[in-house]
């Protein structure tokens, strides 16, 4: 069987990422095999009505023809799996019986907290990283609840609000969007650098390999996150989550206040000024928090090179950032190898919605299909960004999402497909067409 | 006033004179010592608002966030982030110079 012809889905879920790759065969029986790439948002576009995300699972379905080969959770992060979790959209894509459903080596179940067997060795330093990103969850909860009571102070910036609310709710655990990968599909893999996925029969001609994320073993710079110190803080950043979501961590009902005899009913006037001060203060360590936090997450990504008929390549970085991105490009023995395979891409969704450090610049410069207007042919990159301006980051800083810089060059050097003027209601999606060799 | 330089267009900043005032022992005010906005003839007076907003900005203390925790949040990213000190340390951060989309 060969793959005729392929189109990639690109569907505007506003800050998130969902995409179908649709691959269609020769062969009569089994004519058409699609794979989803996460099904997440967290902040919809503006032109969304009520019930756009079932909008989107039900044309998955329709186009999958009520069948999923492959899954693919590239991380925990809520704008790439909250779909999985809503109580409407989860079970109409467990309902299209995913063969195969990907996840990263940190989502393994068998490394969480309560596991019956001693782990010793490199086994208890990956449980430990689990442990830690379980704590972060938590955090960003406490975060979350934290900024709505800030958001009712008077005078307390909206915009700092807003941040914090945003980076709370993208790293917050989704419980059901988590149980529900944990057991849709007839087979679940937690997958990490160098492996090759078992998609013989399931995808015929297609390659699948995973050059990312690296294991504590090959990446030290991910490694930190699992070191005694670091987990010992996570520990207590999570303990103080849990108190903010039971009612617990605020001055009048802490357990053991530092100045039991202290009124506290009433702040007195001469320190009033003093409030929106320590305010501001507590928000910005929260989100100096987040913001690690955030950025250890992303770097948990599945990073997927394709390879269909041999011919054409595929490449799915999901939201690794450049501490994920490192051992593919610089440090594992084959990196060379790695590169060369890289630079022959045909097809790249832009990491990270197009932020600073999600398309590593040495990539970038290897992509040899690169073309500007003048010298265009049917070979040139097709690029496929899946993002919403004005959510993360800040233009002032140069952090802003997606990056001016990368989209100028993006625009410039390659087929640019965006998902943000897809406004429309019933069909909110860019169709890709992959250009096979 | 002059917009400092660096400071993008829509960015808000709010001046306020302040005045202290000085009571005696019988509680009756002694001195006022004000130190107000420049009024829009005096050119001096600007010019010295002017090279003041400009230090601030320059210095961080007009971007929004807090600076009097600054110090702890540098030791506390710093902890998170690269802890260790190991060579990959450096090397991790050289990367996230030269790979990104700064410029």
């Amino acid at each position: 069987m060969n793959v005729v012809s392929a189109m990639l889905r690109a569907y505007n879920v506003g800050f998130g990422d969902c995409l179908l790759l649709k691959l269609t065969y020769d062969d009569r029986n089994a004519s058409t095999r699609c794979i989803l790439f996460d099904f997440g948002t967290t902040k919809l576009p503006d032109s969304a009505a009520p019930g756009h995300m079932e909008v989107i699972a039900r044309d998955i379905e329709a186009a999958s023809g009520g069948k999923l080969a492959m899954v693919v959770a590239t991380h925990r992060h809520a704008d790439h799996v909250s779909g999985f979790g809503d109580n409407t959209t989860g079970p109409i894509i467990a309902g299209l019986e995913p063969a195969l459903v990907v996840q990263p080596w940190t989502e393994d179940p068998d490394l969480a907290v309560d596991a019956t067997q001693p782990l010793t060795g490199l086994r208890a330093e990956h449980a430990a990283l689990t442990r830690t990103l379980t704590n972060m969850s938590a955090f960003a909860g406490g975060a979350r609840i934290e900024a709505l009571r800030l958001a009712g102070q008077h005078g307390f910036p909206p915009s700092v609000v807003e941040r914090l609310s945003f980076l709370g709710e993208t790293n917050l655990t989704n419980a059901d969007a988590v149980k529900r990968l944990m057991t849709m599909g007839e087979r679940r893999l937690y997958v990490k650098f160098g492996d090759r996925l078992p998609v013989g029969r399931l995808l015929p001609g297609v390659t699948v390999d995973v050059i990312g994320p690296p294991t504590l073993q090959q990446a030290p710079a991910i490694a930190r996150q699992a070191r005694t110190n670091a987990e010992e803080f996570w520990n207590l950043a999570a303990t103080w989550g849990h108190a903010v979501a039971q009612g617990r961590a605020t001055r009048g009902d802490a357990q053991s206040p530092l100045f039991p005899a202290a009124a506290l009913d009433r702040v007195p006037q001469a320190a009033r000024w003093l409030v929106p001060q320590l305010s501001r203060a507590y928000a910005d360590n929260m989100l100096s928090i987040l913001r690690v936090m955030d950025n250890v997450l992303n770097n948990t990504s599945l990073i997927l090179l394709i390879e269909i008929n041999e011919t054409t390549t595929l490449l799915f970085p999901g939201d690794a950032q450049i501490e994920n991105w490192s051992y593919a490009l610089f440090d594992a023995p084959n990196h060379e190898e790695i590169c060369a395979r890289l630079a022959g891409t045909s097809v790249y969704k832009v990491g990270h919605h197009g932020s600073l450090n999600a398309t590593p610049k040495t990539l970038w410069k290897g992509f040899k299909r690169r073309q500007d207007g003048a010298h265009i042919t049917p070979d040139r990159l097709v690029t496929v960004m899946s993002t919403k301006s004005g959510k993360h980051g800040s233009k002032a800083a140069g952090t802003e999402v997606p990056r001016g810089l990368l989209v100028d060059a993006l625009e410039e050097e390659t087929r640019l497909y965006t998902t943000p003027h897809r406004t429309s209601r019933t069909k909110p999606w860019v169709d890709v067409p992959v250009p096979l060799r | 006033m002059k917009v400092p330089k660096g400071m993008p267009g829509e960015h808000e900043v709010v001046l306020e004179g302040g005045s202290t005032l000085v009571l005696d022992q019988y509680g009756d005010l002694k001195f006022n010592v004000t130190n107000g906005l420049p009024p829009a003839s005096s050119r001096r007076g600007k010019a010295r608002w002017n090279k003041r907003i400009q230090y601030l900005w320059d210095e961080g203390y007009l971007t929004g966030g807090n600076r009097s925790s600054r110090l702890a949040a540098i030791h506390r990213e710093r902890s998170l982030e690269d802890a260790g000190g190991a060579v990959a340390d450096e090397t991790v951060r050289v990367r996230r110079q030269t790979e990104g989309w700064r410029r």
